[in-house]
């Protein structure tokens, strides 16, 4: 729940562009443009949601936030500070601020480390605790999570999908972050177990005062618990907006599109609804569309599309988009 | 009208070295033609197993012990896996949940689309071709001419489910069993695939069944909805007696789950607290006992037989029994 104005994280422009080789001794260098002039700001205390198919760079965006990745361009400020140049060691003192929880509960732990190690590595690396101290503190978190202080001394494979999610929550917050890159973190969970682990996010959430950055691509859960929402198409925002004013009248065509295409769990409103049906699959990002990305898929394209590339602006107050029709649409 | 496939008190079991795990315990249900129907339930409540064994594809430890499964006036169950050939692929066939893994990777996108043609049609390999792009173009595939002679990898996740729908629909199946087959997709190819399952149901009068955790999906596309949980089926109606009226406390807590779309809403999910049960010992009583709000102690104890809501709905609830406490539905 949006608590603050005051701005946590901002990125300007931020660019990742992924180079490799083609051909015979890779002459040809290929750029790969995941992330391509991103500009946001997240506040305190705020969950904003981001959505978009795969393969429009959300999880690329997550994770150069978190300097998981070297930044090709742009900055991100964190808390004031410019963080983007910053090496590993200068970094450090930033990752116990900055946090992630990762997607696939299976593969995002250790199997052969037992869940309080697990848990109590960052607390090793950043030096917070050991010996009895640390100990605690493990127990601690695996009862802030819903597990209990036994659970320490097993290994991930005698947990449930929706339990190691828990340790990975666990372990993200063993260094008392500010802020949490949530990437996908129930998409391999089943519905009735999606609940708890969203619900034990937002308890969370309200009693550290974390902020969340939430991907996904269930749109009726990021809805649920993002208080703004970013879209992402091919690398590029192309709308954000308040969670309920983006799902009531999206502005973007692409946004439009996305939502009309969520199935609606009720009978009656399924027969009813209008869907937008888009053609074919995202373009490579290896070689974008000129001017609009998204244009090639687009009922309303025009000239215009093809040649400029829409400005991210505000506009109405408070909503951002990139589409140069964005007032004749509406 | 005869139903195309007719499954009575199914029970499949896989034979570990732990014990036997008991995964479908006495399923029964019925499929008629041009019916779409689907399977819900979360992973482990036996539905991928149930479909695995009307496929016949159950590998080892796996093995049906007891039931009966007619498909269009034949018995399934120990048919000679020579007999079963000639109905896989032909009569009944499969789209999986993950198209990466179960597409052959060293075989053309064509040669995978013609090998059931060559087979059961006994066309030729001319014909066959020409047979996998149309259907290819069917499918919504752009310029399927040159699609045809590429591999899967050179196909995008939703393409290959695509692809995946087309080779099962080649020979025209009575009935086609789709084991979630969008939830590795995105919303907007799943819109795709969607809108084509419903085609095929109305154009060819294929019978599908509908595997799926996403009720979203099942909303859209099936007229009857079948709930399992723990091996059994605990509910079984028509999609609107389920979605508006549902009468199992399982039923209940999936729907509440879900996060409501009605505008401006924040409030809280309820999920199910809990785990489903262990089927190497299932419970003696109903399964979903131990995660029930609504646990008597007549639940722990015996399985509850179903009660008929009204002709095409039924649950097993000891809720349901005329001596019971009246329980509203909490929501």
């Amino acid at each position: 729940m949006m608590t603050n104005t005051e701005v946590l994280l901002q990125l300007k422009n931020l660019k990742k562009y992924f180079e490799f080789n083609k051909g015979l001794f890779g002459q040809n260098k290929t750029v790969l443009k995941a992330v391509d002039d991103v500009s946001l700001e997240i506040k305190k205390g705020e969950t904003l949601g981001l959505v978009g198919e795969s393969g429009c760079g959300k999880s690329t965006l997550g994770r150069t936030i978190i300097k998981l990745y070297d930044v090709t361009g742009g900055k991100i400020i964190y808390d004031g500070e410019d963080i983007t140049g910053l090496n590993d060691r200068e970094m450090l003192p930033y990752r116990k601020k900055l946090q992630m929880i990762f997607q696939d509960p299976y593969a995002s732990l250790n199997s052969r480390m037992t869940v309080g190690d697990i848990i109590g590595e960052p607390l090793d690396i950043h030096g917070i605790a050991s010996g009895s101290e640390r100990k605690e503190i493990i127990h601690d978190l695996l009862n802030k999570v819903g597990l209990t202080s036994e659970h320490a001394n097993r290994y991930p494979h005698e947990f449930s999908g929706g339990q190691r999610q828990r340790i990975g929550i666990a372990r993200a917050l063993a260094v008392k972050p500010d802020f949490i890159v949530c990437d996908e973190p129930i998409s391999a969970l089943d519905v009735s177990i999606q609940a708890q682990v969203v619900n034990l996010l937002e308890d969370l959430q309200e009693e550290m005062g974390l902020t969340y950055l939430f991907i996904a691509h269930d749109l009726s859960m990021v809805r649920h618990i993002s208080d703004r929402v970013g879209v992402m198409y091919l690398g590029r925002l192309v709308e954000l907006a308040a969670s309920d004013e983006l799902y009531d009248k999206p502005l973007h065509p692409y946004t439009k599109a996305l939502l009309s295409a969520v199935p609606i769990p009720d009978p009656k409103l399924a027969g009813q609804k209008k869907r937008i049906i888009l053609k074919g699959d995202v373009p490579s990002p290896i070689n974008p569309p000129s001017g609009c990305r998204f244009r090639t898929r687009c009922r309303f394209a025009e000239e215009i599309c093809r040649e400029a590339v829409p400005e991210f602006k505000e506009a109405e107050p408070g909503r951002f988009a990139a589409c140069h029709l964005v007032d004749k649409i509406n | 009208m005869n139903n195309i496939l007719e499954v009575k008190d199914l029970h499949t079991s896989f034979f570990t070295h732990v014990g036997e795990v008991k995964a479908v315990r006495g399923v029964s249900f019925n499929v008629a033609p041009g019916e779409a129907i689907g399977i819900v339930g979360e992973s482990g409540s036996g539905k991928s197993v149930t479909s695995l064994s009307i496929m016949n594809l159950l590998a080892f430890p796996g093995k049906i012990v007891k039931g009966s499964i007619i498909f269009d006036g034949r018995e399934l169950v120990n048919l000679p896996e020579k007999q079963m050939q000639q109905i896989r692929g032909n009569e009944i066939s499969m789209i999986f949940q993950d198209p990466m893994t179960s597409l052959n990777p060293v075989y053309t996108i064509g040669d995978q689309i013609m090998e059931p043609l060559v087979r059961h049609k006994k066309l030729s390999r001319h014909e066959a071709k020409k047979k996998a792009v149309e259907l290819l173009s069917m499918v919504g595939i752009p310029s399927p001419e040159k699609r045809v002679d590429q591999y899967p990898h050179e196909f995008s996740g939703g393409m290959r489910q695509r692809a995946m729908i087309a080779m099962a629909l080649s020979c025209r199946p009575k009935l086609l069993i789709a084991d979630e087959p969008t939830t590795a997709l995105d919303v907007t190819i799943q819109a795709q695939i969607l809108e084509l399952m419903k085609d095929l149901k109305e154009q060819f009068k294929t019978a599908i069944i509908l595997i799926t955790h996403d009720l979203g999906v099942v909303a859209e596309v099936c007229s009857r909805i079948v709930v399992m949980y723990g091996g059994i089926i605990v509910e079984e109606g028509e999609t609107r007696d389920i979605f508006y009226n549902p009468k199992h406390p399982y039923t209940w807590g999936l729907l509440k789950s879900i996060p409501n779309i009605e505008p401006g809403s924040r409030e809280r999910l309820v999920p199910i607290e809990g785990h489903p049960p262990d089927l190497l010992k299932p419970p003696a009583g109903c399964p979903f006992c131990a995660r029930c709000d609504y646990a008597m102690q007549i639940c722990a104890e015996q399985q509850p037989p179903y009660t008929g809501v009204s002709s095409k709905h039924k649950a097993a609830c000891w809720l349901l029994h005329p001596n019971a406490p009246r329980v509203e539905r909490g929501i």
